[in-house]
């Protein structure tokens, strides 16, 4: 079905732990990775499957890792590399850090992992709570035998496990929207849309029903109320906890939840959003003397809230020298690895607008190669606020024994992929 | 025996390792791990662990350990489970190596297998089945059985992941494996499903009729499998499908597994595995096709995913992936796509091989409308600082310039202005793209051909200058004076060139020498001279052939006269392809198609069969059937709504709701769903979104009573349903009954046996009580899970129609014609069931007489061509003073025109005839908002019929007009954001054109109303129909 074999490689291709799950691939064929990911490397030209002869790679790189899977069937492309960050994300929960180091101090419960995660090249239980009851972290924990199953792999909530409890019930609920978008030279907004997801921070003792009201448009018009704002949801997705067939006949958001952090749902919202943070620059350029840079940001959000954390990517040429700087507000920094001017704002209240100038000296000598225009960026964070509008109505929690929950709503909108193109 | 025969190896093997201790290969190493041996030797768990854990971190380490594998093998029976399964790992490692030292532990692992625990019962299955060792077959033979039958789901699954591992060790196992396969698919645990799926796959790919049982039921477990075996099971659904099913574009198909994959989008992100095949399942006629919708909405679905993952790109290598596929499928379903355009726009973020996959869809998505916005995009891109991206955009251009008639000129230019960039790539390249383009239509464009010419001054890139050399030599008739000087160039710095460049010159010279000798002789001559003595021999052969061919000397006579039609023959223009063109063969999704070759193991899906085989092989017994609506059934059902709303047909299929495979009953069971939405606590919506579909039902069936007395049966029953009255005050209620196919019936009492108790009539009732009672957060939930409401609903469902008396009857036969018998019939818009493309004609007899009429029946059908009936069954007696009534089918070929017959009683023959009302020829049809406005875009012009009226004072609000229009024609109201709009789509009944209707209401009771539909008469006497009933 998938792999045969799975391999943890450090940069220069040495094996740092290999799981043959098949056997109908030979394991010195790994050799042959490296030189040929090198060789695609020269030619400019990486995919993410590297065949040599019936033997396919499919990898990934994480940090200073590459994670191979290899195999000689016809798979299914995006399950191995759907399992391979898996693997990531398991190990992550286990090692805090997945790289070359926390592998090598592992080896056991890697190996462990590698055995439990995927029988015979195919995926078995995943899901890191889980494995975290039957494969403890600490082997030294002796004394506690497991004599039973965890009941999670085998009970219907397969991901909540019986018999938690808590001294204060609380449930954290996180909705945190980033919006993308890109922006034409002459300003108009190409595409827009928001990425949004809610998640949980559970802090809830036995097994109690939760159930999550959102001002959802489908809902609203669903009992045919139209007051307020709602908001039209698209490819919305669940965690596995959310009872579908629930929420397909009457739009209600009903589960039971995993103990601790998880995300509960992800929704992705096409519209025409208003750039929060409206960029427009002036880039003059006056071959072989100087850069001028004028670049005024305007906040496009409601008075009240405030825009943390802003910063704003401004390129300039490569060649760019003898930095100055004059800002109305917050600092200006030339990076020049990276050949942007960084204009951090600490905070940025709404309606209001900032300038920021720059002044590069270019040299006399021109380069041959000429530069593409890379687009300015912008990272900010707002709390309080979701531009979708999206609003947490209620939290219903019931649980058996009857105990008070407080839940708690917190909103951040940030900039996803937040581009704006230049002429210069 | 086998046991025995074992245990006596293993004290054999044990004896001579407890002898020879430094006779194991490798003793070096055995000495350098005696404190390892020491350790797993003490009586301590701790010790043996910790000694275990080095062990493990040496194999992972890739270190051979296998020396100390009897040291280890001893502890496999050790009590202790953190060692136990770390010995476990070891064996796996070593067993295949050490066969015979492995052998000692099978008896514990066959202790295992019997352990009370099921953890352990597991991995003793799982290490066993790991060991590659094939004396041990028959054990794991007999352990898969065992555990095949296990209680616990847990080792039933272990023991279907045994099943490939055995069936790879010893293919000779197939057909008691087999065995096991079919008995653990009749499991109806979710956490064996996966795991079952994926042995039979591996193991008997080909024994699909093993699934023809569990078909219906792995449809319905599919949502609650874990992940990694949802896509195991639509894979081999998906096959299923296509060797089941008929197409879907020719006819109806059993599509149920539709709906749990719909469902699992939002489940989780890695959606692309569901599209494997359906995209080539459903092409582009799927109007015809009674799960259309169904269908319809799998696609965006899958779509709307799809972009996600372009959108999103946590995973660079999954949007890889995804995109290979989108970039495929936009080939041949760029409709599709084509509404997501912006999506697809480059970012600078992006990593260059994601980059060009995006400029591949762009370029197949571009049509006359969006060239421009896409060239617009384009030409950001060339700005752009990545070489190979700028590269591809140039020939991105290209293509569009050829694919696209219109734009060539446009994009010729561009790409001329192109030539003047300051980069050479972005130059070479252009020249590049630009040869292939004026290959169409060289004449029309010698000052560009001028143009290029002076570049090769200027431009370096040698792909560029041979390119150039290559369109003058083509084309030197259409630039005769700079041709020459360009070879008087060329041949200057002809040592200096490229191989690739010489060649061009080599050309240029023999075309020009052909076509203008007197000026070029020379030229030629030199230049031949050069390459004559080139270092390459290629430069040479060629410049030896074409001396012979062009130069004529007493030798070379024949060939040289055809010098010129062979060197300035017409050459084909190139076609400018995707190289995804031919990817679609392979199937979506899997590794073959992302590398464009066929890899190990690859399946092709099978085709469509040519008849659907018996669909009855899917039956399950009533009794599990009965079972299995109590649990799934009700999901999917109330699944239906939450997707898209009104356009949502059946979901399960199976069990209760077989008869909507008739593709006809789709409509009634289209009202079931409703009812069950209705009692799901969202009936308001549900009503107004029905409305169309309950006038259609029968008007009675939707009435208004005193609200009072309503409320009060409503709490009785303790079913309320709150909504915020924003319209009107009074409570609404209605009871909605349909009628029943009969076999139905039976199904569905079966059903609700379990549930039936003492029903009133007034529990039938859904009540409706306005705002005051609704709470914040409470408001539409509050019955949604009662089981007694949804029992109500079913009822209400079940009971048969009442007589239609509310349906407009128009008289077949006089009573005083008839002599005494009189006839009336009315369009009871229930489907035909015996032939859906009939409309059903309700027939009331009535005995007026005295005397009893006999056999009834008709006779002597005279028909327009096309026309078909179909005739009621004889009535064999009519009592004096009875009334009786049939229904009898009539396919109208979507014409008014009449159905002449006979009557006949025993004694005597009436001459009667039946003239349908335009609005009876059609059927509802649903759809949503965005749908309806698409359909109404394809559907213009001659097709669509507008009307300016001034409304009757009486139907000026939405629901008289709702009421008024679904009365004159069998039409459904299509949901609608605003509220000057009613909009209404039907089908007509035959051909299944669609008829949309729209009344947009102004001030005053002004009103303009728009009817669309392909059959203009339709459309014309429709609009005539309408326009009457709303203005009287």
């Amino acid at each position: 079905m998938s792999a045969s074999a799975i391999f943890v490689l450090d940069l220069k291709g040495k094996v740092l732990i290999c799981r043959n799950y098949k056997g109908d691939v030979d394991m010195a064929e790994i050799d042959h990775f490296i030189p040929l990911l090198m060789q695609q490397e020269e030619e400019g030209m990486i995919c993410p499957v590297i065949t040599r002869g019936t033997v396919h790679f499919m990898w990934i790189k994480h940090s200073n890792l590459y994670l191979v899977a290899t195999t000689n069937k016809n798979s299914n492309a995006s399950l191995v590399y759907s399992f391979l960050y898996k693997l990531v994300e398991v190990f992550t929960e286990y090692f805090k850090e997945l790289e070359e180091e926390s592998i090598q101090d592992n080896f056991v419960v890697v190996y462990e992992l590698l055995d439990e995660l995927m029988d015979f090249g195919f995926p078995q239980t995943t899901d890191s709570k889980i494995l975290q009851e039957y494969i403890t972290q600490e082997g030294t924990k002796l004394e506690v035998t497991k004599t039973k199953v965890p009941t999670t792999v085998t009970n219907a909530v397969s991901w909540r496990s019986e018999g938690i409890k808590y001294k204060k019930n609380e449930v954290f609920i996180d909705v945190i929207e980033s919006i993308n978008v890109l922006v034409n030279a002459n300003g108009s907004v190409m595409s827009s849309d928001i990425v949004g997801s809610i998640k949980l921070k559970t802090m809830l003792s036995g097994m109690p029903e939760l159930r999550l009201g959102l001002n959802d448009r489908v809902l609203f018009s669903l009992t045919g109320r139209d007051k307020g704002k709602t908001v039209m949801m698209e490819d919305v997705k669940f965690h596995q906890c959310v009872r579908l067939s629930r929420f397909d006949s009457d739009r209600t958001i009903s589960f039971i939840p995993p103990d601790g952090e998880s995300e509960l749902m992800s929704y992705r919202i096409n519209t025409h959003v208003k750039p929060l943070i409206w960029i427009e620059s002036v880039i003059e350029k006056f071959s072989h003397s100087r850069v001028e840079i004028m670049v005024k940001a305007k906040g496009q959000f409601k008075k009240q809230s405030v825009a943390n954390n802003v910063e704003i990517r401004v390129p300039v040429p490569s060649d760019a020298d003898s930095p100055k700087f004059k800002t109305s507000t917050g600092s200006a920094k030339y990076v020049p690895e990276k050949d942007l001017v960084l204009w951090t704002i600490k905070s940025f209240p709404g309606g209001k607008e900032f300038l920021m100038r720059a002044h590069f000296g270019l040299p006399s000598v021109e380069k041959d190669e000429l530069e593409g225009k890379p687009p300015i960026t912008v990272k900010f964070e707002i709390p309080y606020f979701t531009v979708s509008g999206i609003q947490v109505r209620y939290m219903k929690i019931i649980e058996k024994s009857g105990y008070q929950a407080l839940p708690w709503v917190r909103y951040i909108t940030q900039s996803g992929d937040y581009q704006l193109r230049t002429n210069a | 025996i086998l046991l025995d025969s074992f245990r006596f190896n293993i004290l054999n093997k044990l004896l001579i390792i407890e002898t020879r201790p430094c006779v194991i290969p490798g003793c070096f190493s055995a000495r350098r791990h005696d404190d390892l041996k020491e350790m797993l030797d003490s009586n301590k768990d701790s010790l043996k662990l910790e000694a275990m854990k080095r062990i493990v971190a040496m194999i992972a380490r890739g270190k051979n350990a296998s020396d100390l594998f009897p040291a280890v093998v001893k502890n496999v029976a050790c009590k202790n489970i953190e060692v136990k399964k770390l010995v476990y790992v070891y064996l796996v490692r070593y067993a295949e190596e050490q066969q015979d030292l492995a052998l000692l532990s099978i008896s514990t692992f066959q202790r295992g297998l019997k352990d009370p625990n099921q953890l352990i019962r597991a991995s003793a299955l799982r290490v066993l089945s790991s060991i590659r060792v094939t004396i041990i077959v028959p054990i794991m033979m007999l352990a898969i059985k065992e555990a095949a039958s296990d209680m616990s789901p847990y080792v039933r699954k272990t023991a279907a992941h045994a099943i490939p591992k055995l069936y790879s060790l010893d293919p000779e196992q197939k057909d008691q494996l087999i065995e096991v396969i079919e008995k653990l698919l009749a499991d109806k645990t979710t956490l064996v499903a996966g795991s079952v799926v994926m042995a039979f796959e591996e193991v008997c790919p080909e024994r699909i009729d093993l699934i023809h049982k569990n078909y219906r039921k792995l449809c319905n477990l599919l949502i609650d499998v874990e992940e990694w075996g949802q896509v195991v099971i639509i894979n081999m659904l998906t096959r299923y499908a296509r060797t089941q099913f008929l197409n879907p574009n020719i006819n109806e198909t059993d599509s149920s597994f539709l709906f749990p994959c719909m469902r699992l989008f939002k489940s989780h992100s890695i959606a692309l595995w569901f599209l494997s095949e359906l995209f080539r399942a459903v092409s582009l006629p799927i109007e015809q096709s009674h799960d259309a919708a169904l269908i319809y909405t799998a696609i965006r679905k899958i779509l709307i995913c799809c972009l996600t993952h372009v959108h999103v790109s946590c995973f660079s290598e999954v949007q890889y992936v995804v995109l290979q596929n989108v970039a495929t499928m936009t080939i041949k379903r760029r409709g599709m796509f084509e509404p997501y355009l912006k999506s697809f726009y480059i970012r600078s973020t992006d990593p260059t091989q994601i980059k060009i996959l995006k400029l591949e869809v762009l370029t197949n998505l571009a049509n006359e409308t969006n060239i421009s916005t896409i060239l617009r995009e384009f030409q950001t891109y060339i700005k752009s600082m990545d070489k190979d991206f700028v590269a591809a955009t140039i020939q991105a251009i290209g293509r569009c310039a050829t694919n696209i008639g219109e734009v060539r000129d446009t994009c010729l230019n561009g790409l001329v202005q192109l030539l003047s960039n300051r980069d050479e790539l972005v130059v070479a390249e252009s020249v590049v793209v630009i040869k292939k383009l004026l290959q169409m239509q060289p004449e029309k464009h010698s000052d560009i051909i001028k143009h290029m010419a002076k570049l090769t001054d200027n431009i370096q890139v040698p792909m560029a200058r041979a390119s150039i050399l290559w369109l003058i030599g083509e084309y030197c008739e259409h630039v005769p004076k700079i041709a020459p000087d360009v070879l008087r160039k060329m041949a200057k710095s002809f040592t200096n060139e490229e191989d690739i460049v010489k060649l061009q010159i080599i050309n240029l010279a023999a075309k020009l020498y052909l076509t203008n000798s007197k000026q070029t002789k020379l030229l030629t001559q030199y230049v031949l001279n050069l390459a004559k003595y080139d270092q390459n021999y290629d430069i040479r052969d060629r410049a030896r052939f074409i001396r012979q061919l062009i130069v004529p000397t007493e030798k070379s006579g024949a060939l040289s006269k055809y010098a010129k039609k062979l060197f300035l023959a017409l050459k084909p223009a190139p076609v400018l392809e995707s190289p995804f063109k031919d990817r679609d063969h392979f199937q979506l999704g899997s590794l073959s198609h992302l590398l464009n070759a066929k890899a190990g193991g690859y399946q092709e899906l099978p085709d469509w069969p040519e008849a659907a085989p018996d669909p009855s092989v899917r039956n399950v017994e009533v009794k599990e059937s009965v079972r299995a609506v109590g649990t799934v059934t009700y999901r999917d059902t109330g699944a239906l709504w939450g997707l898209q709303g009104p356009q949502k047909m059946e979901g399960s299929e199976g069990c209760s709701f077989r008869r909507c495979r008739n593709s006809d009953l789709c409509f009634s069971s289209k009202i079931f769903t409703f009812l069950e939405e209705i009692s799901y606590g969202i009936y308001f919506r549900a009503l107004q979104v029905c409305g169309g579909l309950c006038s259609a039902l029968t008007p009675a069936h939707c009435h208004l009573p005193s609200s009072e007395s309503d409320s009060a049966s409503g709490s009785e029953s303790g079913s309320e349903d709150s909504r915020s009255g924003s319209e009107s005050d009074e409570s609404k209620e209605a009871s909605e009954s349909e009628e029943e196919e009969e076999e139905d019936l039976k199904t569905r009492k079966k059903k609700e046996k379990p549930l039936k108790k003492p029903v009133q009539e007034s529990e039938r009732y859904i009540v409706l009580i306005n705002s005051s009672q609704q709470r914040e957060g409470e408001a539409g939930f509050l019955c949604t899970n009662d089981p007694q409401f949804r029992m109500n609903s079913c009822r209400s469902a079940e009971t048969t129609i009442a007589p239609s008396s509310a349906l407009k009857s128009y008289e077949l036969l006089h009573r005083i014609t008839g002599e005494g018998l009189s006839v009336e019939y009315c369009f009871s818009r229930q489907p035909f069931i015996p032939d859906a493309n009939m409309v059903a004609v309700q027939v009331h007899f009535t005995n007026n007489s005295t005397s009893d009429t006999k056999s009834l029946h008709m006779e002597d059908v005279k028909l327009q061509s096309g026309m078909r009936v179909k005739e009621f069954p004889e009535i064999e007696l009519l009592p004096a003073g009875e009334t009786a009534t049939a229904v009898m089918g009539i396919d109208f070929c979507d014409s008014t025109q009449t159905a002449n017959f006979q009557l006949c009683t025993h004694t005597r023959k009436f001459f009667v005839s039946i003239q349908p009302p335009v609005g009876e020829l059609m059927r509802p049809f649903f759809m949503t908002e965005n749908e309806f406005k698409k359909e109404q875009g394809q559907l213009m012009g001659m097709n669509e019929i507008t009307e300016k009226l001034t409304l009757d004072v009486k139907c000026r609000n939405e629901h008289a007009i709702v009421q008024k229009v679904t009365t004159a024609a069998n039409l459904s109201r299509v949901p609608c954001g605003s509220d000057k709009e009613c909009r209404f789509a039907g089908r007509t009944v035959t051909s299944s054109s669609l008829v949309l209707v729209t009344v947009a209401t102004k001030d005053q009771g002004a009103a303009q109303l728009t009817v669309n539909c392909e059959k203009m008469v339709i459309g014309t006497m429709l609009v005539k129909d309408i326009l009457l009933a709303l203005t009287q």
